[in-house]
């Protein structure tokens, strides 16, 4: 519970707050456009972009030995401590739901991600989300 | 298999995994949580370059295409 009170905390401070505010935002605007335009395009390339020159920035500046700014920078590597098989196997079982779905006859009693993704995204809040979430763990694998 | 029982499936499965990464961050050091076992991934440039560029591809894939 101490990780994740800790993570929350980290959160909670005035200038996270105010960068979920901001994605949060750019979410619920990313979800008013649709696949196949160049708005889709567009709302979807500036994360790529912006996450690929943080990358960047910190494979140079470890090259070079310099600093970057705080939120730039990659945060500690987790405790190895604990049982590995859980979220593997969880993730695992999973991958094969999805595989069996996939590979069976019909899309409308073999639901597969991208068929709930589709069905879901209809709803404007659900998209928000799912760009939402997107956002996040795209910055989470950058800052690791 | 109906269309209930699937998604039915898929509900199981998806709290299976919230339930073991939410293990990792009560209880950390018995139950290994998503970016720990990434790490060593992502501690190296071509892995962290797969993995962010799966990221890419997972948003292209949904938002874009």
């Amino acid at each position: 519970m101490r990780t994740l009170s800790a993570h929350l905390a980290r959160l909670a401070g005035p200038g996270h707050l105010a960068v979920v505010v901001a994605a949060a935002a750019y979410a619920w605007w990313a979800a008013t456009t649709a696949p196949f335009t160049l708005e889709g395009d567009v709302a979807t390339a500036i994360p790529l972009v912006l996450v690929a020159a943080v990358a960047v920035a910190q494979w140079w500046s470890a090259r070079r030995r310099m600093t970057l700014p705080g939120a730039l920078r990659r945060l500690d590597r987790p405790a190895r401590a604990g049982a590995w098989w859980p979220v593997p196997s969880a993730l695992a079982a999973l991958v094969g739901w999805e595989l069996y779905n996939f590979f069976s006859a019909r899309r409308a009693t073999h639901p597969t991600i991208s068929s709930l993704y589709d069905a879901a995204s209809r709803t404007h809040a659900w998209k928000a989300a799912f760009f939402l979430a997107w956002l996040a763990l795209g910055w989470e694998l950058v800052r690791r | 298999m109906t269309r209930p029982e699937s998604l039915a499936v898929w509900a199981v499965l998806v709290a299976l995994l919230l339930a073991a990464e939410a293990l990792a961050h009560t209880r950390r050091h018995r139950v290994r949580g998503l970016w720990s076992l990434t790490a060593p991934w992502l501690a190296r440039t071509p892995s962290r370059a797969v993995l962010l560029l799966g990221w890419m591809w997972l948003g292209w894939h949904f938002f874009a295409r």
